[in-house]
């Protein structure tokens, strides 16, 4: 002992060496053996919170959670079952939520779960609906008792009443709550996986102390004829789902945000609420600019949002460089004849060739009062309007219904849900007035009908003219929506903000770039579009396009006039490698750069199937048909033998592998090698 | 890492280990001293490893909590010692393969 002291002592420097890389190698397995912990504990945590001798799932669901579902009926055959002193129902819904003091748009995903008593690992579950217990973890998210959370896109609310501990599933926070607050939880925001009273995603049984849990799973399972799967709370954990896949965790998609602000034109015949409600419903838009030309006196106009004095200054422009600057047009309450055949031509021409977008309006002197369905732009409109002879103004209070095309249009979404949309629009008050259209074109979409003491009639009618849109809004008294609603409530600034969006964004500039496909292998169309100020089609220039990669690489890419569209010109790129792609398309006339279009596209090869991971059996059997094979099941696999033996296409491949993957040979070699080298050494021949 | 660095640290000393041999130091007594710097190294690299990451394990990585087992910390320790000792054995047998007859006749340890 002395010897080996009196050695460290003397030399410390040369022990202190191992000490360091020792302490070294024991903090890292420590903190690795930690961490793994960590990650267990954090998925596993709900299920060891039930405190659990079983949990039964359906028989269907392979031992998953979410894919469970238990009935009625075999609640009571489990309950039933000799050895079961407790049974207690389970379920679980992943959402995004929101959390007071945080934005919008910043979620936190958390499971929520119904439980009941049965669950012995935690409290007693709080009894008024809407409540819930929260893992303690979200108190790093800033959740405190009393706080509360909106769940889903519903944005369903529950009320904090206090925190558990260790009850983390699949890595998230949870929240536990009454069954009955689960079951209007999952269905508020999971439409698709309603779940009906009584039932269930999993049972919590406890066990009779006498009983072991692996026999009493098997007399359940035999009690309820096969429909359940019962595991013991360590199966249970085991069965958890892994992550199989994680290719299929994060999809990039590229998204060009432009710099430039989109205007719209707004001539209004008269001062009224709805002209001054719209303009404060996007005045808090950046991206929106509206120029109004308000008529205070006839040929005398107010002008409001310009950007300069000169703007408007001669009233509605003349000429195609003054009214195609503008991305949209509104018409309201001004009649036709205020306007020359010429303006009304150009208004016209707005919408078919610069591609504009056109809404007209109701009003007195609005749509058929205002004898706009004899004017030039009746083609353009979505409705035959009715003449001036009928007043087809009415000053009553009617309320707004979606139809079929508006529910499933984003424009008119006031939430992510159907079923909450169409609730949304149906508690809406009534707008203030309505205007009799007419009949609709056989290419226009209704999006809206007004429910009017005569019947349905088209309130919001749409259809596409030329290169550009034409809406017609059958009412001017959407301000009836702001005022009859809490300030809070933003719903008429959201539809006239969707609104007037979408109006812009479909109007198309004077160059674009658009590049598409390239999935799977396939090229890159590309499309480059080149008009001038008045948008006309410029068909005297050329067309040069580099491609650049991510990496640096770039190519030069022959755009070729298309010979059916003046302007145009196309060409494609079957890109070597995944990633993003610049491109940028410079039209030359006499060697000259006269206008710039760029985009982008993100180019992933061989990444689709991550995202479609279900066997396409349909795609299989017809790949086998085709080349003279035969498809398999996974259960049917005897048969693969024979008809390799017999297989006739005399291939015979040879694979080499490193002699490790067949253990047994590799270790009778070792074994061998090693014996030879003893007897050698005790032969002394080495 | 153990193993080789006690292997090390025995080549380095042969010559000294030769010597003691020579003047009768006997076999065991030399291999006892090498398995209780052995057991010294590798627990005070526990020691100073468990003291630093107690500390750590209160940490939190982003939505994962460390954890500080009792039992894991254990398992790890005694692995590593165990494995430690049984690396050694071949630094050991070098100890043990030093003829004391050939120590005296200046050829030393093989």
């Amino acid at each position: 002992v002395n010897l080996a002291l009196k050695e460290l002592r003397r030399r410390p420097g040369r022990f202190g060496v191992a000490t360091v890389i020792l302490t070294l190698i024991a903090v890292l397995l420590m903190f690795l053996g930690g961490l793994l912990d960590g990650l267990t504990a954090g998925n596993t945590g709900a299920i060891r919170a039930q405190q659990a001798g079983l949990i039964v799932y359906s028989s269907t669901s392979q031992d998953s959670l979410v894919r469970s579902r238990i009935e009625p009926e075999q609640r009571r055959q489990v309950a039933g079952v000799e050895g079961v002193s407790e049974v207690g129902e389970l379920g679980s819904v992943q959402l995004g939520s929101r959390i007071e003091g945080k934005g919008p748009r910043d979620l936190v995903p958390v499971v929520l779960f119904g439980y009941q008593d049965a669950s012995s690992g935690l409290p007693t579950p709080p009894g008024q609906p809407g409540r819930a217990w929260a893992d303690d973890t979200l108190k790093a998210e800033g959740v405190e008792p009393g706080d509360t959370i909106r769940i889903g896109p519903a944005r369903s609310p529950v009320e904090v009443v206090g925190f558990v501990n260790d009850t983390r599933y699949a890595g998230q926070g949870t929240l536990w709550a009454s069954l009955g607050t689960w079951r209007r939880i999952q269905n508020e925001n999971r439409p698709d996986a309603r779940v009906a009273p009584g039932v269930s995603q999993a049972l919590v049984v406890q066990a009779a102390e006498t009983d072991d849990p692996p026999g009493l799973a098997e007399r359940i399972d035999e009690a309820t004829g096969g429909l359940t799967s019962s595991l013991t709370e360590g199966e249970a954990i085991d069965a958890l789902p892994g992550e199989r896949n994680a290719l299929n965790n994060t999809q990039l998609r590229p998204v060009e945000v432009p710099e430039l602000r989109r205007s719209i034109l707004y001539i209004e015949g008269e001062p009224r609420w709805e002209y001054k409600f719209m303009r404060r419903a996007v005045a808090d838009d950046e991206d929106l600019v509206i120029a109004t030309l308000l008529r205070v006196s006839p040929n005398k106009f107010y002008r409001q949002g310009i950007d300069n004095p000169e703007e408007l200054e001669g009233g509605f422009p003349t000429t195609a460089d003054e009214l195609f600057r503008y991305d949209a047009l509104i018409i309201g309450s001004v009649e036709a004849a205020s306007l020359t055949p010429a303006q009304q031509q150009l208004i016209r021409d707005f919408v078919s060739e610069r591609g504009g977008s056109l809404l007209m309006i109701a009003g007195p002197n609005g749509l058929g009062n205002g004898g706009w369905g004899q004017s030039a732009l009746a083609d353009v409109l979505p409705v035959l309007l009715p003449p001036t002879t009928t007043d087809s103004f009415h000053r009553l209070k009617v309320p707004a219904r979606l139809t079929p095309q508006g529910q499933a249009s984003q424009v008119l979404r006031f939430a992510a849900d159907n079923t909450a949309n169409r609730d949304a629009w149906l508690e809406l008050p009534e707008v203030a007035d309505y205007q009799v259209l007419g009949n609709v074109k056989p290419a226009a979409i209704t999006l809206l009908n007004a429910d009017t003491q005569d019947g349905l009639l088209p309130l919001m009618v749409l259809q596409p003219y030329g290169r550009g849109h034409a809406y017609v809004l059958a009412t001017g008294g959407t301000w009836r929506w702001q005022m009859s609603m809490p300030l809070e409530d933003l719903k008429h600034e959201i539809f006239w903000r969707q609104l007037l969006r979408a109006m812009v964004a479909s109007a198309p500039e004077t160059v674009s770039l658009a590049a598409a496909g390239g999935q799977e292998g396939g090229s890159i169309a590309l499309r480059a579009e080149f008009r001038d100020d008045a948008f006309a089609p410029m068909d005297d220039i050329g067309v040069r396009l580099v491609a650049s990669h991510e990496s640096g690489e770039a190519l030069t890419i022959a755009m070729l006039p298309d010979t059916a569209e003046a302007g145009v010109f196309a060409g494609e790129l079957l890109p070597p490698g995944s990633g993003t792609w610049y491109f940028e398309a410079v039209a030359e006339r006499n060697g000259e750069p006269v206008a710039v279009a760029r985009t982008s596209l993100l180019h992933e090869s061989g990444a689709a199937e991550h995202f479609k991971i279900r066997r396409d059996t349909g795609t299989l059997e017809r790949l086998a048909a085709a080349t003279g094979g035969r498809y398999f099941e996974p259960g049917t696999l005897d048969g693969v033998h024979d008809l390799l033996r017999y297989s006739s296409s005399g291939i015979t491949e040879t694979e080499y592998r490193p002699i490790w993957n067949a253990p047994a040979v590799f270790l009778l070699l070792l074994f061998l090698k090693a014996g030879e080298w003893l007897l050698r050494r005790r032969w002394s021949t080495i | 890492v153990t193993g080789l660095f006690f292997l090390i640290i025995t080549l380095q000393k042969s010559a000294s280990l030769t010597l003691l041999r020579a003047v009768g130091a006997r076999s065991r007594l030399l291999v006892r001293s090498l398995m209780l710097q052995v057991v010294l190294v590798i627990a005070g690299g526990l020691a100073v490893g468990i003291a630093l990451y107690t500390p750590l394990s209160q940490a939190r990585l982003g939505e994962i909590k460390l954890s500080f087992d009792v039992g894991a910390v254990v398992f790890w320790s005694a692995l590593l010692l165990g494995l430690g000792l049984l690396s050694a054995v071949v630094a050991a047998r070098r100890v043990l393969a030093i003829d004391p007859i050939e120590a005296t006749t200046g050829e030393g340890g093989r």
